[in-house]
């Protein structure tokens, strides 16, 4: 039977470091959902069209919620630490 | 009472879960488990877009390339498909069905006892929420058994449904190859091709007692298939599971190791890994077995030890001796793995004092990690520049 807390390759010594910068995120809190707006990066702002996908992983004590989601020209993907509540976006390399 | 068996496949899960979250990717070939421009890895997943270039799951990521230049090509992240399988899982359950969760993107479920009418609305119920919330499709096969259930949706794929009814498996089966069979494999495969049994319509005609003097307990699998009987039993989500027998991690490596310092940091990362594992599961071991690959020779060797450890750092030596026991002039380390055996309960029961605080440390170890994510704290060796002694 699989078993999901089997897997760890994230924990790898080649895995690359996330590249993410802080980002200002706008949100509507619905129904125990958590649902982002708008965000703000380099003083430019930026209308959430669509939430592509979203999921959740733990890391230690700290739940980190991902988004991917889509303004009118690209997708971005954002992510919030319940435990630091800090919104951060992952930068493409 | 009729035995029936749904059995959901995901499509291409992985690469279609990417497809999901770059909506910009969607209809186009996408490879999983490799960087752009890296491709010292192998295809973990692909979409049907580059398997219709003849790409695979489990090719080398540098002949996919040469295969579909054009696809794009996304390192794995198996968070998004442990969250997503996890979610599907409770999805459902939430529906009152029972089953197995056989991997990561297959799910066996007990419709027996059920008519057809309320398995194939169960199915068709479950294909829809899946797509609704995460966008992906999934393919289903309802059988009598597992492994007819498995073919059925294979061969509707993708986004497929199919119902195996009792009347119909004979004609289903007929033409199949044999190696199309699920646990057919390539030995067995070979073995069947050499008394001329080609398809599963050959291998009907073949008696239990030919088959069983044959392959012993797989001949009777092998005859069971066409008459709908199978050894296996579903191992339900909600009953407690069976304890492991082993446990074990290995690694593929992106670039091949040469270096004797290198090679010891990977087998103290494995260790460190499969000893956190027999921990939480409060097991310890016995055997130790080590496995390295080079391209064409695999060498693997298991030593049982007196005492059970499930010390991360004693695994780590252990591994270390049967390390010292091969012979590595000229080998070039492509992928390793470390696995426990002889399992047993931990009795954490401990004679002399530096036992009790080496347990001791482990335990805060775990306890910070825990706390405050894998790897927050772990041993310095795996920090240390590899040197460049000879691997030998």
């Amino acid at each position: 039977m699989f078993n999901s807390n089997a897997r760890w390759d994230r924990s790898l010594p080649d895995s690359v470091e996330e590249k993410s910068c802080p980002v200002e995120v706008f949100v509507h809190f619905s129904k125990g959902r958590l649902v982002p707006v708008s965000f703000s990066l380099n003083e430019n702002k930026y209308t959430v069209q669509r939430i592509n996908y979203s999921w959740s992983e733990r890391r230690g004590r700290s739940v980190i919620h991902f988004f991917s989601v889509s303004d009118t020209s690209d997708t971005y993907q954002l992510s919030f630490n319940s435990e630091t509540f800090a919104w951060r976006m992952f930068l493409h390399e | 009472m009729n035995k029936r068996i749904i059995h959901l496949d995901m499509d291409a899960f992985f690469a279609s879960v990417e497809q999901a979250v770059h909506p910009e990717y969607k209809g186009k070939p996408l490879i999983v488990g490799s960087r752009p421009g890296k491709y010292n890895t192998v295809v973990a997943a692909c979409s049907y877009e580059a398997k219709a270039s003849g790409v695979t799951s489990g090719m080398s990521a540098r002949q996919a390339f040469r295969l579909c230049p054009e696809a794009v090509f996304v390192p794995a992240d198996s968070s998004k498909y442990i969250y997503t399988s996890d979610k599907i899982l409770e999805m459902i359950r939430d529906m009152c069905l029972r089953g197995e969760r056989a991997s990561i993107d297959e799910f066996f479920l007990d419709m027996s006892g059920d008519n057809p009418a309320q398995s194939l609305e169960a199915a068709m119920c479950i294909k829809q929420r899946i797509h609704q919330r995460f966008h992906i499709t999934g393919s289903i096969g309802i059988a009598p058994t597992r492994v007819l259930a498995k073919m059925a949706a294979k061969a509707q794929k993708p986004d497929g449904l199919m119902i195996l009814e009792e009347k119909d498996i004979s004609g289903f089966l007929k033409d199949k190859p044999v190696e199309k069979v699920p646990g057919i494999g390539p030995a067995l495969c070979e073995q069947l091709h050499l008394l001329s049994v080609f398809t599963c319509g050959d291998l009907g005609e073949l008696s239990l007692d030919f088959l069983t003097g044959k392959f012993g307990k797989a001949g009777s699998w092998l005859w069971g298939i066409r008459r709908c009987e199978e050894p296996y039993e579903i191992k339900y989500w909600d009953e407690p599971a069976l304890p492991p027998k082993s446990v074990s991690h290995s690694y593929t490596l992106e670039k091949e190791i040469r270096t004797r310092a290198l090679l010891e940091m990977w087998i103290r990362l494995l260790s460190e890994m499969v000893g956190y594992r027999l921990r939480k599961d409060n097991l310890e071991a016995k055997g130790i077995q080590l496995y390295l690959r080079d391209n064409d020779i695999i060498l693997s060797r298991q030593k049982k030890f007196y005492s059970p450890t499930f010390d991360s750092g004693e695994i780590y030596k252990r591994a270390s001796l049967i390390l010292d026991s091969f012979c590595l002039s000229r080998f070039k380390v492509k992928a390793l793995g470390v696995c426990a055996s002889y399992l047993s309960s931990a009795e954490c029961m401990y004679l002399f004092e530096q036992d009790k605080k080496r347990y001791n440390v482990i335990s805060a170890i775990d306890k910070i990690n825990d706390r405050f994510g894998d790897w927050s704290i772990f041993p310095a060796v795996l920090t240390q520049e590899a040197s460049h002694r000879p691997i030998s």
